[in-house]
């Protein structure tokens, strides 16, 4: 069943939010998978290139490779209509419907997420930290995308903190980018949450930082951009934060 | 009859006796060396020959069998020449030599008979002393390095030619070693006179070679480091007679003394760059030479850049730290090189190195990971680390002169004194850096006042029993240096501010 999902998220051409047009029409891949071309034809915004490449790429073979490399690395795979996928983060319309993850996932009441320079000064690490771990005393989740600098201080200062925190990662969770992080990664896959929108054996690029972010905004309630220059990562989730009506401060 | 003839050869850093016998048989004429000889010593037949026709006398139209005894040893050296022309002369009865066997012979010969210097003699005219070979004819260039031994009569000479007239005791133009001037012993050009400012770092240094304690210097580029670690040398107690002979010796085989040159009395400063190979500073290389761990024996080896050195190469220092010698195994031979050294080390704090300066923006991950590469092992055989700050170049203006460099030494031989007194008893043990465990529960007793500040301490950034034991003994030197016979607070206080690198990575903000 679930080479389904896979198949119609690794599919070129087809995005996170045609992939939420055609569940909407059709609830699961699997039927999308044996639709006919009439049926497509009824959907309204797919192009012929979109329909062509539906209805001639059946070959299941590279979905299985990558579910079963899932299973040997133990990587878990959380799809659009499990009842643990968050609301706040299946309401937007380009919110990926298959998510891969290691570590615990726990419902969460309130999210914040912490973003933020790579390279800062000493002062911004205790603010960083001091965020964070008033965030986990309240039990609020800190989510970030275990990048250098801001991020790494956010996840581990909750984590010491004792609190829940998620990392969002541009790569496949079976990559550890950047190398630094190892440890972090580690304990993140125990202690906390580590998800992502590619399969494994896939590596960060140009585009995957960005199409990464807006997976932070999604799951995080409220958003904090600290030290952040023009530009930067940090600004872009700032705009999807915004773009999903959730509320932006910065540090 | 064969002839047999004396010579000397190097094992390690030491000499051994080589009797060198030459035997004619009739056959077709031919020449063969055999002995495990190496490729110089093979191709010595060549020059052997050259010299011989040379200088007068025809080569012996036999079979000549010439063998390196003990024929079960590995030789290496082209020093055996002049042993092997005088065989064959003696054997073919082209020279009457009175009393052959009181002799010994070393040098190279050129293919016009004359004598070329050759590395190494320091040790082998010591071997020759111990067999009781009281008279060694060798090259003239040899000869400053070869008087430096007691009770022997060195003749220097200039060609194989003249080696056969002094042999048939006819005059002949030998170089005394009284004749040689001997240059002036010159004085270092360093001085911890030259430092200014730094007082805290060079209390650190000063704890180091009182008690040859190993230290680990970190600062950004530009504090200092390799200017207080080349003066380290210059602070550490005189070098006894048995350790000049030792350092010498090493820097003989390596072929390091330079014509003219006399005993070496200054401890070695050895700061090979990070880019040296692992056989560089280990020894190694086809013929098993010593490496800068050997040649910093009883001196001072200084890694500047420590996290730029391979891994690999600084894993290979181990074995030197620990033992204090090394064991080299190659194609040619296996030697055991000694490496006693006080291991000065310097270190940028982060990839940018201005850490915690406000100038660092490097994550504390980073910074964690770049630290990782030094492995626990060596850490774990550095006793101080010591971070040191930037200077201000116009405040020092100001400030008077530090102390000099005879003074510290005058402390730190005293601090010695005590310490070679107290372990007079414990064979290996020179120094409290040496002290073992047993040892410190009978030299390290604390008050209860030092009892709770090192308790405490350690529990506070987690000390392993092994780092305590590292305090132990920095504070024994400590109360040393100030001539006390118990550690007093003051010196726990002191030693307790010499785990800086430590400190800095319990304030990381990273999962542990």
């Amino acid at each position: 069943m679930l080479e389904y999902w896979i198949w119609l998220t690794t599919l070129p051409r087809i995005g996170p939010v045609t992939a939420n047009r055609l569940m909407k029409k059709f609830m699961n891949p699997e039927n999308v998978y044996h639709s006919s071309e009439e049926e497509l034809k009824k959907i309204g915004d797919l192009t012929v290139a979109q329909r062509n490449i539906l209805l001639e790429n059946k070959d299941l073979d590279d979905a299985k490779r990558i579910l079963e490399e899932c299973e040997q690395k133990h990587i878990s795979l959380l799809t659009l209509d499990d009842p643990r996928y968050p609301k706040r983060a299946r309401n937007c319309k380009d919110t990926p419907i298959l998510l891969y993850y290691k570590g615990k996932l726990q419902p969460i009441d309130h999210s914040v997420g912490i973003v933020g320079a790579r390279r800062c000064t000493q002062e911004t690490k205790h603010l960083v930290a001091s965020l964070a771990e008033a965030n986990a005393e309240k039990h609020v989740a800190v989510v970030s995308g275990m990048a250098k600098g801001v991020d790494s201080y956010a996840h581990t200062a909750c984590l010491q903190a004792g609190g829940y925190t998620i990392a969002v990662l541009a790569n496949g969770l079976d990559i550890c980018y950047p190398s630094e992080h190892a440890k972090l990664k580690e304990v993140l896959e125990t202690d906390g949450l580590l998800i992502s929108e590619y399969p494994p054996g896939t590596y960060p690029a140009r585009y995957t930082f960005p199409e990464r972010n807006r997976i932070i905004s999604a799951w995080s309630d409220e958003l904090i951009v600290v030290a952040a220059g023009k530009g930067s990562g940090a600004h872009i989730t700032a705009k999807f934060s915004d773009y999903y009506g959730r509320k932006v401060s910065y540090m | 009859m064969a002839s047999l003839v004396k010579s000397f050869a190097i094992d390690g850093i030491d000499g051994y006796q080589v009797d060198i016998e030459t035997k004619t048989l009739d056959g077709q004429p031919s020449i063969s060396v055999i002995g495990l000889g190496d490729q110089a010593v093979k191709e010595a037949s060549e020059r052997v020959q050259a010299a011989i026709d040379e200088t007068g006398y025809v080569f012996p139209k036999k079979r000549v069998i010439i063998s390196l005894a003990p024929g079960d040893i590995k030789k290496s050296g082209s020093h055996f020449d002049l042993a092997m022309a005088i065989g064959i002369l003696q054997q073919n009865e082209d020279i009457a030599a009175k009393n052959l066997g009181d002799y010994g012979f070393i040098g190279e010969l050129a293919l016009d008979g004359k004598l070329r210097a050759c590395n190494g003699i320091l040790p082998m005219i010591i071997a020759a002393q111990r067999k009781g070979v009281r008279k060694v004819i060798i090259p003239a260039g040899n000869l400053q390095e070869a008087s430096l031994v007691q009770d022997m009569t060195i003749i220097g000479l200039q060609n194989l030619a003249d080696v056969v007239r002094y042999l048939e005791g006819k005059p002949v133009d030998t170089h005394c070693t009284n004749e040689m001037k001997v240059p002036e012993n010159r004085d270092r050009i360093l001085d911890f006179s030259d430092v200014k400012g730094q007082k805290e770092l060079i209390d650190a240094v000063i704890l180091a070679a009182a008690g040859g304690h190993n230290m680990l210097m970190i600062g950004e580029p530009g504090c200092g480091k390799t200017m207080i670690a080349q003066r380290i040398p210059t602070i550490l107690p005189a070098m006894t007679e048995e350790e000049c002979l030792e350092v010498t010796k090493i820097y003989s085989i390596s072929g390091m003394i330079a014509n003219g040159h006399e005993l070496i009395r200054n401890r070695p400063f050895r700061a090979p760059h990070h880019n040296a190979s692992l056989n560089a500073l280990i020894g190694g290389g086809t013929n098993a030479l010593p490496g800068e761990v050997s040649l910093a024996h009883n001196g001072v080896l200084f890694l500047d850049e420590l996290a730029e050195f391979s891994r690999r190469t600084l894993d290979a220092l181990r074995q030197p730290i620990e033992d204090k010698k090394v064991c080299i195994s190659r194609v040619n031979g296996t030697h055991t090189f000694p490496s006693n050294f006080m291991f000065v080390t310097a270190m940028n704090p982060c990839p940018c190195g201005y850490h915690p300066g406000p100038k660092c923006r490097c994550s504390d991950y980073e910074i964690i990971k770049y630290r990782g590469k030094i492995s626990g092992p060596i850490m774990d055989r550095i006793d101080i680390q010591k971070e040191v700050k930037p200077v201000n170049y116009f405040e020092l203006e100001q400030e008077d002169a530090m102390v000099s460099s005879t003074e510290i030494r005058k402390k730190v031989e005293a601090a010695r004194k005590i310490q070679q007194r107290r372990y007079k008893n414990d064979p290996g043990i020179n120094c409290n850096a040496q002290m073992s465990t047993a040892q410190m529960q009978k030299y390290c007793a604390l008050d209860e006042e030092s009892r709770t500040l090192l308790k405490e301490t350690s529990e506070k950034y987690g000390y392993s029993a092994r780092v305590i034991h590292k305090l132990l003994r920095l504070a024994r030197t400590s109360a040393d240096l100030d001539g006390v016979e118990n550690i007093r607070l003051q010196d726990i206080k002191r030693i307790l501010n010499y785990r800086d690198l430590d400190k800095s990575n319990s304030e990381m903000l990273v999962v542990k």
